[in-house]
């Protein structure tokens, strides 16, 4: 600590207030005037970044649904396959899961276990469920013929979902990794921010959820 | 057992890869016999493959890009003389064999050359210019190379086990499909660029990071480097353009391995989404190559004209116009393909738009030499070449941007010449002048001037030798990619165009030569104190090369062209500034996980290739222990202590007293 | 790096990561109820975005648009309550970002969108390309052909005099009944011909009257000197003279007969080339080509006039494809095809003939297949131009 002392004098001789630890220190608004930022900033700024791109992925699916939404080549439609209950059902679980996400990074940061480890094992539960219905529903598709290799129209719907649902598996992965993490090593810093990565990207997967369930099974039945 | 793989993947009968491939692997064997018995393994593990240092993997890129140059140029040469030769015959390489040859050429190039040229050199110098130690995250850095790595290793391998995709550079259906491509060459081409692409994401995320959250101390937004303004717009091209890549490929993927219908002939495919999500990437793809080469040109003709950039906030705004108008022109690359005079139009004078920044900044960099002190140094040259090849190059481009025009010119020469024309002249001779500008920087000792210079006569003289008749083909009609020919007017503008690659070839020898030349004359082309061009921005505050930390202490930035500054100071009071009270420095460490798990990816993709099911699984799970093990880890970064980051510094800033003593003594 | 990690909170952070709460309200409740709002409110959104897309009670155009409004309107709630992008100095990188993002997202939906539904709509027979239907999963091939549509069986109306066509009443399209009067010759000479063959005919009766008494007569005569023969009152040689005299009348009768006979032929045939004047259609149907003009000259041995279908259901069309393609093609393949003029439906058929063609065509040897499609609601017109496709495996 004295060495940091000193140095705030020796390093800001002209007491320009840049450094974060200078005794002069001016408050500054952005412009990165500040110097490196904390880790925690770097790390959260870095993940939402990624998924920005990742958003950005799916609306070249989105698009490829859309141009492709009316090729089914004599086939089924959407309004003949979907089942708007399992879709309501889909969305109110993955709703709730974010809910309890929420939840859990704040238990995260309040360091409380049980509040935490409830929280994720509650988004866990209400993750899967929606990954159950969205498997069974693929599933009965294809047993009906309705499958990925029966049409252009076909082939985008199961991507599309398919995509988000892949990541919905990913997600439900790194869920359990982190529990795993807090049980072995506690709230440590470098834990905590891949906390708000987790979360970053299970909100982000919800936002994605609602554009999907508006233009691929709303739109269906009401177009 | 091993999917599709058999000893028939290996084409046995085919003498030019075979040879080829025999050469390259003569090579490997002999640069890793030697490494190994000069007993260099363990460092280069420790120091180089290990490393998380963004200089070391900027090093690595640039290597990268250079070997695969010599790889795209064979190709290069390849199909030149095939062309000067098969005027009414068949000439040496057979259809199926030059398609995969041009194909691979592109592929090659754009994706194993230009982009890893380009990151590396964003990699290098970005901390430097902005005060900091390292990348915003150093490992995924790592990670990231070494996933581009995988990738220009499948398409390689490519070369001796199977076949390479034939569809050109862009693998359009329903030609690329399953039904009109059996092969493993499509699959070859798509898994390589998957895996690669996910690396270049990464890198673009870092550098996106980096460049908003990490600056010394009174770095503000506008008081950056251009060169890190450029390297942020690249950034945000391809965090925006990549994902679009990965989908559209992916796309191809599930066609082709679960007979999926999304571009196929028949069950409602439309194969014109290809080429519209395709381009919707192309085009953002070609300014994620220009906008670091603009960036170093800023940073040169800044250097050798002895005076600031001019008009820097105009510059910032063409470059970040550059970077949101790129995203409104792709229909350009298929003007022909059906759509109506409506959207041509549309698109057609967004093309034109976009060249009003590019030319703005043309002005600027005149605007910095009028006027400045100007030393024709290598880098110089490459530069003045650039602005009058590359505006040669986009003048033909905006030609091209009108749709009536292109209806005639679209896949002709003409077309191959424009494109060729702004990326050797904008890109290689960018990233050229890059590479012998931070070389000292890197590796503490310039590079031999006089066979600098001599490559560059030789590049720029070959480049409009090989191209200009291009042009002219172009308008005469020839399309790109032909086999053979028999229009005999165009027989001998194609031999000059082979000549023109012989010069090229010259060229690329003296920059072997150079490089050779160069290391064996180290001592006399020493750069003892780390500003060998009397630089302006703070990487030449550092020694050369940099230490592990780039700066003893974060410098305090108190103006744009913030060394200048300082050194303007020291200058005036004759002396350094005063010496910084040292603490210990905590770096991040060293860590396998980007090798490691390129090395699954290179084995799950290989495996994808061939259709070896079980393969494929346990390369994943590997990939993800990879992970999984270094998440686990406790101990992330390691301490240099205040003493050896005070040796370090003290010996550089005697080293710079004693210069700026010598010049005090005669001004 | 982390030489600058600070070790307490600052006071007046600068930055805020995206997603964090804000780092200087320690307090849980507050987070909470951000998280309870955000629930809330996206649960209502979500059950009024359901409830839209199904209900009657709004105007129907507009749904879509609700829909995509509360969309968006949803994907704010979780912005602001879930992850916490505010408006506020310390999330300006993170606005900026994501506004980033929202623009490219944008650009590439409206750019696809308008990019495709332009070639969809300019390339017409991409959109039936897209409406062929997989088969068993087995690989499917097009062949395409065009071809014109032709009736299956038709009737040639020929001029059966030489002569100058004088009106012309039916035309291609037009439908006919039989006896109906399509064309006139002009039937001057013909008429002058049957009047002067009627005259003919006429004095060679009255001839043949009169040689008939003639020979009546001189048969009496004859009669009359057999008798007075008999009584031995005239010579043998006047005998024999009435008797020569008889014969010689009966040979004039004869022969005026035949004149008759030959005459009444010949009125009769230029009666009927008089009425081969007017051409009629022979037969009930629509009339398939006209092959005359006003005025023009038309011989015996010219091409039909007209050509006319009974039936147009079921038509023929004939097609010319490659020999190696007709190999994958048998009789009673099935075979769709479309007609300019009713681009949105597809007609179907089947192969009833394949056969080589007559001469090759550029070193290339093709086939001629003829197929057949009914023609229910008559919408198929003989001269359409058919765009052909064939499935093969």
């Amino acid at each position: 600590m004295t060495t940091l002392e000193a140095a705030a004098g020796r390093t800001d001789p002209h007491r320009l207030g840049h450094d974060r630890e200078s005794p002069y220190r001016q408050r500054t608004l952005g412009h990165a005037a500040g110097g490196p930022v904390s880790k925690r900033i770097i790390t959260g700024y870095g993940f939402w970044i990624f998924l920005l791109s990742d958003i950005i992925m799916f609306s070249a699916f989105f698009a490829t649904y859309a141009v492709l939404v009316g090729d089914t080549a004599g086939g089924p439609t959407g309004r003949e396959l979907f089942n708007l209950r399992n879709v309501g059902l889909e969305t109110a679980f993955l709703l709730v899961s974010s809910f309890t996400c929420g939840l859990a990074s704040i238990g995260a940061r309040a360091h409380s276990r049980p509040w935490f480890y409830g929280a994720m094992a509650a988004t866990f539960v209400f993750g899967a469920a929606f990954l159950s219905i969205e498997v069974r529903e693929f599933a009965s598709m294809v047993a009906q013929g309705a499958g990925p290799t029966r049409s252009a129209f076909l082939s985008a719907f199961f991507t599309l979902v398919g995509c988000h649902g892949l990541h919905i598996t990913a997600g439900l992965l790194w869920l359990l990794t982190m529990m795993a993490q807090v049980f072995a090593k506690g709230y440590r810093a470098d834990i905590l921010r891949r906390m708000l990565c987790f979360s970053l990207f299970w909100h982000a997967l919800d936002i994605i959820w609602v554009a999907i369930f508006t233009v691929v099974y709303l739109m269906a039945v009401a177009l | 057992m091993l999917g599709k793989l058999s000893w028939e993947a290996i084409p046995l009968n085919q003498p030019i890869p075979m040879i080829a491939s025999g050469l390259v692997g003569l090579v490997i064997i002999g640069v890793l016999g030697w490494v190994t018995l000069k007993g260099w393994l363990p460092y280069l593990w420790r120091e180089w493959i290990t490393s998380v240092d963004h200089k070391r993997i900027g090093v690595m890129y640039v290597v990268l890009a250079m070997v695969m140059l010599l790889r795209g140029f064979s190709d290069a040469i390849m199909m030149r003389s095939q062309q000067a030769l098969a005027f009414r015959s068949p000439g040496y390489l057979p259809p199926e064999h030059y398609n995969q040859i041009f194909s691979a050429h592109g592929t090659l190039m754009i994706f194993f050359v230009a982009m890893p040229f380009v990151i590396g050199l964003m990699n290098f110098v970005v901390p430097l210019q902005l005060g900091v130690r390292d990348v915003a995250f150093p490992t995924l850095n790592s990670v990231g190379f070494w996933l581009t790595a995988t990738g220009a290793l499948l398409v390689n391998i490519s070369l001796v086990v199977g076949e390479f995709a034939r569809t050109g550079w862009l693998p359009y259906p329903p030609l690329s499909e399953l039904t009109y491509s059996p092969g493993v060459g499509v699959d070859y081409y798509l898994w390589s660029l998957e895996i690669s692409g996910v690396g270049t994401l990464l890198a673009g995320i870092n550098l996106i990071a980096t460049v908003l959250k990490l600056h010394a101390p009174g770095m503000t937004y506008t008081r950056m480097p251009m060169f890190c303004w450029t390297t942020l717009a690249s950034s945000l091209l391809i965090v925006a353009a990549f994902p679009i890549l990965t989908a559209t490929l992916a796309m191809l993927l599930l066609d082709r391995y679960l007979g999926f219908h999304f571009f196929t002939n028949e069950a409602g495919g439309n194969m014109m989404m290809f080429m519209n999500l395709i381009w919707a990437w192309g085009h953002p793809e070609v300014y994620i190559l220009i906008l670091p080469a603009f960036g170093v040109f800023s940073e040169v003709v800044s250097t050798f004209s002895g005076k600031p950039l001019f008009g820097y906030r105009s510059m910032v705004a063409a470059t970040m116009a550059i970077c949101i108008l790129s995203f409104t022109v792709w229909l350009h690359h298929f003007f022909t393909m059906g759509a109506g005079a409506d959207v041509n139009a549309i698109f057609g004078i967004a093309s034109a738009i976009i060249a009003v920044p590019t030319g703005v900044k043309i002005f600027n960099w005149l605007f910095t030499m009028y006027g400045g002190r100007v030393v024709y140094s290598t880098p110089l040259l490459w530069s003045l070449g650039f602005m009058v090849t590359f505006v040669i190059g986009g003048m033909t481009g905006v030609l091209l941007a009108v749709p009536p025009a292109d209806f005639v010119l679209h896949n002709s020469l003409f077309l191959v010449a424009h494109f060729h024309n702004v990326i050797i002249g904008g890109v290689l001779f960018g990233a050229f002048a890059g590479y012998t500008y931070w070389f000292p920087k890197a590796f503490g000792f310039r590079l031999h001037e006089g066979l600098g210079k001599a490559s560059f006569w030789c590049w720029i003289t070959g480049f409009y030798v090989a191209f200009m008749p291009l042009y002219v083909l172009g308008l005469m009609g020839m399309t790109r990619r032909m086999q053979h020919y028999d229009v005999a007017a165009w027989h001998p503008w194609l031999l000059i165009a082979a000549v023109g690659a012989a010069i090229i070839l010259i060229g690329i020898i003296l920059q072997i030569a150079q490089f050779v030349v160069s290391i064996r004359r180290r001592e006399e082309l020493r750069d003892e104190i780390g500003d060998p061009w009397n630089g302006r921005s703070l990487e030449w505050a550092t020694p050369s090369p940099p230490p592990a930390f780039n700066f003893a202490v974060l410098p305090n930035v108190q103006g744009e062209e913030a060394y200048w500054g300082m050194k303007q100071r020291a200058l005036q009071q004759a002396r350094l500034g005063e010496e910084p009270v040292y603490a210990d420095i905590e770096m991040p460490r060293n860590s396998p996980t980007g090798f490691i798990c390129a090395f699954f990816a290179t084995v799950m993709g290989f495996a994808l290739i061939w259709h070896i099911w079980w393969m494929v699984g346990v390369a994943a799970l590997g990939a993800y222990a990879t992970f999984v093990v270094f998440a686990w880890r406790d101990v992330d970064e390691y301490i240099i202590p205040a003493e050896t980051v005070a040796r370090v510094d003290r010996a550089n800033r005697s080293a710079r007293s004693a210069a700026l003593a010598r010049r005090q003594a005669a001004p | 790096m982390s030489h600058f990690e600070p070790t307490s909170q600052p006071m007046h952070p600068s930055d805020t990561a995206p997603g964090d709460e804000r780092l200087d309200r320690e307090e849980i409740a507050e987070g909470i109820k951000s998280y309870l709002i955000g629930l809330g409110l996206a649960t209502l959104l979500t059950i009024v975005s359901f409830f839209i897309s199904g209900t009657t009670l709004v105007w129907e155009p507009s749904i879509p648009v609700a829909l995509v409004v509360l969309a968006i309107a949803q994907m704010g709630v979780h912005l602001a309550f879930f992850l916490h992008i505010t408006t506020g100095p310390d999330n300006v990188n993170n606005v900026m970002a994501l506004a980033f993002g929202v623009l490219i997202v944008l650009l590439l939906l409206a750019g696809s969108l308008w990019i495709m539904a332009n070639m969809n709509h300019n390339m017409a027979s991409g959109g039936e390309t897209m409406q062929m239907q997989l088969e068993s999963g087995l690989e499917i091939h097009a062949v395409t052909a065009t071809g014109v549509i032709a009736p299956a069986a038709t009737t040639p109306v020929a001029a059966r005099v030489p002569g100058v066509i004088t009106s012309v009443r039916c035309d291609a399209n037009t439908q006919v009944k039989a006896g109906e009067p399509c064309a006139a010759i002009d039937p001057g000479p013909y008429k002058i011909a049957a009047d002067q063959s009627e005259a003919d005919l006429k004095s060679a009766e009255a001839q043949l009257e009169r040689d008939k008494a003639n020979f009546a007569a001189k048969k009496a005569a004859l009669e009359r000197q057999e008798a007075l023969s008999k009584r031995r009152a005239i010579s043998r040689k006047v005998l024999a003279m009435s008797r020569k005299s008889v014969e010689a009348a009966q040979t004039q009768t004869e022969q005026d007969e035949t004149k008759v006979a030959a005459l009444t032929a010949a009125l009769d045939t230029a009666k009927t080339n008089l009425a081969s004047t007017e051409i009629l259609s022979p037969i009930d149907g629509t009339v398939v080509s006209r092959n005359v003009e006003l005025g023009q000259t038309v011989a015996a041995d010219s091409p039909p006039l007209f050509v006319i279908a009974t039936d147009l259901a079921p038509i023929h069309i004939e097609a010319t494809i490659s020999a190696q393609d007709s190999r994958a093609i048998k009789l009673g393949t099935k075979a769709t095809f479309a007609v300019p003029a009713f681009p949105n439906r597809q007609f179907s058929g089947t192969v009833t003939q394949i056969r080589p063609s007559p001469q090759t065509n550029e070193h290339v040897a093709t086939t001629d297949i003829v197929i057949r499609a009914p023609n229910p609601d008559l919408l198929l017109k003989p001269g359409m131009q058919a765009t052909i496709k064939i499935l093969i495996e």
